[in-house]
């Protein structure tokens, strides 16, 4: 009986083209997006709902927007308080979670805020904040703050207080700095996951913009959901929803790549 | 090992029993009714009725939805049998198998502007006005009312709600907007003779209609003729005597965590309802189902042209016309 090194079957399978694509990450990352879109045409052909339409319809209607510009109108208005949401909360809340990670006063006076924050119902929230700051852009910049702060902060701060004790204290017996213990330690440990909090802090924006923009104006991509649904065209209602959904996918595909260029040199070659 | 087999069957069989829980209708009699609206002032009239209904028997159970549109939903997904709400747009383009049977309220709005910037519909070619929301009713007015008077609006804005729309022209942050009965007489109180209506249209389409499942209807005939009548009964007693409402409420002990302020106003609120036309007396005809189609289609809500529209496809009148005869209307 001979048996095969298992160096010769890896090398086997890097060699056979077929066993290469077919187990390659994105075979399955396609099948994954086959598998839930045929699921989506079947339950609209089937139907589950008269107002479900399937995914053909939906992709059509999409087309038809993108055709006719309305959807990247939509998009521009809606991207205007996201983009300035995010870019706040991201360097608000890195900053204040490093802070607190580093400081236990700012960590007792700041986590329980966050805390409350993350578990307050923002659509209850939505009516005060209109009293306060009206119904214009910076209603809705603070939802989406309010959405992704919490998350940022409070991941960004268990990243720096979990970073390696061992490699803190080495640091310290190899007689580095303070600044040079966080700057060459602590950050580059913690940053997995202070990008895994802003990753779900965007997510989070994302969700809190459209909240915003049906609830409180409907402007955006928030106005063709309402409007198509108020005149029961269903396809481009959901092709609104669609596009939300994917914007929201590919910004954090963005972002992940972004660290992985500038903050995970190991990851790259994967 | 055992027990946490028999901690799993027991966990299986809670969850088994309340999904059936979930599944099961609360009682297999009762009539599901969905209102796309909050039951308040402004729908009481539609309360009365069906608990006038019930007294002959129509036991019904009422969920009310925030939006109109989550009320015609349950319905075309079988959790609702009979709803109020506008579904023309829904049961067009979806072929939902929905009829009207009764029109409960009409769409009477009123144009108002700041006397001082506008007087008359030429002078807002080209201006500003602000409506509910992009695809709503007041919109539908008022493209219908620029197409009559041969004008086109400048930049459209949108403030969701008449009250909000009230307070701003008091505050003087809009000179031009469409508001509802009960705000439109809340801007002259607060704003004097700084305010003008503008001429509206003259025969409002329907605001809110009583429309059920078909296939519940076909099912529950006796059912829906009593509804029907009910709810033609008591919209001629409020045509006579809109008192009747708030009669009824203190019988019936409807609304009754309400502040005694805001209940003061109902026998108000329905007077000047009846005075305006918002309580339709007939119920709907055949005239009024057309100028629905006219106004929707024009609206852009309904594909047209409105003449190509079938009565038939929208809404079953037997009933309503069997409760005429019968209350000799």
């Amino acid at each position: 009986m001979i048996s095969v090194p298992t160096s010769s079957r890896a090398s086997a399978a890097r060699t056979n083209p077929l066993r290469r694509v077919m187990t390659h990450t994105i075979t399955f990352r396609i099948l994954s997006v086959i598998t839930v879109l045929g699921a989506w045409e079947y339950a609209g052909r089937r139907p589950i709902s008269a107002s479900f339409p399937s995914f053909s319809e939906t992709f059509a209607a999409g087309w038809e927007m993108a055709a006719d510009g309305s959807l990247s109108a939509a998009l521009m208005i809606t991207i205007v308080p996201l983009v300035i949401g995010i870019t706040m909360s991201a360097i608000a809340g890195v900053a204040a979670g490093i802070y607190m990670g580093l400081d236990r006063r700012a960590e007792w006076v700041g986590v329980p805020v966050f805390i409350v924050m993350q578990a307050a119902p923002l659509a209850a929230l939505i009516p005060l904040l209109v009293l306060a700051y009206g119904v214009g852009l910076a209603t809705k910049v603070t939802v989406v703050c309010i959405m992704a702060v919490p998350a940022i902060v409070l991941n960004s701060f268990k990243a720096i207080r979990h970073a390696p004790v061992s490699l803190v204290e080495m640091g310290e017996s190899f007689l580095g700095s303070r600044e040079q213990v966080i700057g060459k330690i602590i950050l580059p440990a913690a940053s997995p996951v202070i990008f895994a909090g802003l990753r779900l802090g965007l997510a989070s924006g994302f969700i809190g913009v459209i909240l915003a923009e049906l609830l409180i104006s409907p402007t955006g991509i928030g106005d063709l959901i309402t409007y198509h649904q108020s005149i029961a065209e269903y396809p481009k209602m959901f092709a609104a929803i669609a596009v939300v959904i994917l914007l929201s996918v590919l910004f954090m595909e963005a972002l992940e790549r972004i660290e992985i260029t500038l903050f995970r040199p190991e990851k790259r070659a994967q | 090992m055992s027990m946490s087999l028999s901690a799993c069957r027991l966990a299986a069989a809670v969850s088994v029993l309340g999904a059936i829980a979930f599944a099961a209708p609360s009682s297999a009699q009762q009539i599901q009714v969905a209102l796309g609206d909050t039951v308040s002032v402004d729908t009481l009239a539609f309360v009365v009725g069906l608990e006038r209904a019930k007294a002959r028997g129509f036991d019904y159970k009422l969920t009310s939805f925030s939006k109109e549109d989550l009320a015609i939903q349950a319905t075309i997904n079988g959790q609702a049998d009979v709803a109020a709400a506008t579904p023309y747009a829904v049961m067009q383009k979806t072929k939902a198998p929905l009829r009207g049977v009764f029109q409960l309220t009409r769409l009477v709005f009123f144009p108002v502007v700041d006397k001082a910037t506008y007087k008359t519909w030429k002078d807002l070619n080209g201006q500003p006005f602000t409506f509910h929301a992009r695809g709503s009713g007041t919109e539908a007015i008022g493209n219908i009312l620029a197409k009559r008077n041969g004008i086109q609006f400048g930049q459209r804005n949108y403030i969701a709600g008449s009250e909000n729309r009230v307070v701003a022209m008091v505050n003087g942050q809009i000179k031009a907007t469409i508001v509802d009965l009960a705000n439109k007489n809340l801007l002259f109180q607060r704003g004097g003779d700084r305010f003008a209506v503008l001429p509206g249209v003259d025969n409002p389409a329907s605001d809110e209609i009583l429309f059920v499942r078909q296939d519940w209807a076909e099912k529950n005939g006796a059912k829906l003729d009593l509804l029907v009548e009910e709810f033609t009964k008591l919209w001629m007693e409020m045509n006579k005597n809109p008192a009747i409402i708030e009669q009824e409420r203190a019988r019936l002990n409807l609304l009754k965590d309400l502040p005694k302020e805001v209940l003061a106003d109902v026998t108000k609120f329905h007077q000047q309802g009846v005075e305006a036309g918002v309580f339709s007396k007939a119920g709907g005809d055949l005239n009024a189902i057309k100028a629905d189609f006219e106004f929707y289609t024009e609206a852009g809500q309904m594909t047209g042209p409105a003449e190509s529209l079938k009565v038939e496809d929208f809404w079953n009148l037997a009933p309503l016309n069997k409760a005429r005869a019968k209350l000799g209307s």
